[in-house]
């Protein structure tokens, strides 16, 4: 952690997304399953920093020996926290190539073994980049640091109601606010911004991730 | 099925989620994520588990009356009110 913020030249970026798309999208999905068949609002957010990655790979690799090799699969580590203390980032493989059921299935899967204690050591190093949120009793927003080899984490904030312009009307809108701490030696305020904007715009249409 | 009984079993669930969490110790009005200190993983966890054990259905919709211990064995109480 220490030496990932000594060495990578962090740059950061903020940006805030409606999501009453993706949450009506859920309560339509679940209206009709069994709790374990359920999906959660996260494996959307996964599944659109996935599809962002295939669109601009300098977020999605790792910078080893002088040098960024892009990825061609996408393994998203998922920060848990651990109960005694603690948060650690395993791997959720090749999520830009699975639906959101199996996703939703592998996520759990692998939260319940990180609680239990059994995850593989290959789990972590696996990962391309990382995916943080605190949940929706964390804050706003939330800057993580970069787990290297990797060059980017995405954090999501907790869903909050803002006042914001819908078609000239003031409404009150679920906001979640989207973030990015990326390695400069890599990628640029430019791209970091299409990035972010891609999984928003995603998040817009969650019926086609 | 009793309140207490209810009550006892609930506890034991939520023991398997938050096992360092004494319920003696816990605020049975105050929020539920957070006097356990559980995430939305944990939570769907819980009501899947209390759905098998109970053998009844927890739409999403039920969710607003189970925010707090106290509501959720309320709850899963009046559900399981023969």
């Amino acid at each position: 952690m220490a030496r990932a913020k000594r060495e990578i030249p962090h740059y950061y970026l903020s940006h805030d997304v409606d999501i009453q798309a993706a949450k009506d999208f859920v309560s339509r999905i679940n209206e009709d399953r069994p709790p374990e068949s359920r999906l959660l609002a996260g494996v959307l957010y996964v599944k659109a920093v996935a599809t962002a990655c295939r669109k601009y790979p300098e977020f999605n690799g790792h910078f080893e020996n002088d040098r960024f090799t892009a990825s061609e699969a996408v393994h998203a580590g998922m920060a848990v926290r651990v109960r005694a203390g603690g948060l650690i980032a395993p791997a959720l493989h090749d999520v830009d190539s699975v639906d959101l059921d199996t996703l939703m299935v592998k996520m759990r899967d692998l939260v319940n073994r990180v609680r239990g204690g059994r995850f593989r050591a290959s789990e972590f190093a696996d990962a391309t980049i990382t995916i943080t949120s605190l949940g929706d009793r964390g804050v706003d927003r939330l800057y993580g640091i970069i787990n290297p080899p990797q060059v980017a984490i995405v954090g999501f904030g907790a869903t909050r109601e803002i006042a914001t312009v819908v078609e000239a009307k003031i409404v009150a809108r679920p906001t979640i606010t989207l973030t990015l701490s990326a390695d400069h030696r890599v990628s640029d305020g430019h791209r970091g911004a299409l990035f972010l904007r891609m999984i928003s715009e995603r998040l817009q249409n969650p019926e086609a991730l | 099925m009793t309140r207490t009984n209810v009550e006892v079993a609930i506890a034991k669930e939520l023991r398997q989620i938050a096992p360092e969490i004494d319920l003696a110790e816990i605020d049975q009005d105050g929020e539920l994520m957070e006097e356990f200190d559980i995430d939305s993983v944990d939570f769907l966890n819980l009501v899947i588990a209390l759905s098998k054990r109970f053998g009844i259905d927890i739409p999403e919709s039920d969710y607003s009356e189970m925010g707090t211990f106290r509501g959720l064995v309320d709850h899963v109480s009046r559900r399981t009110d023969p």
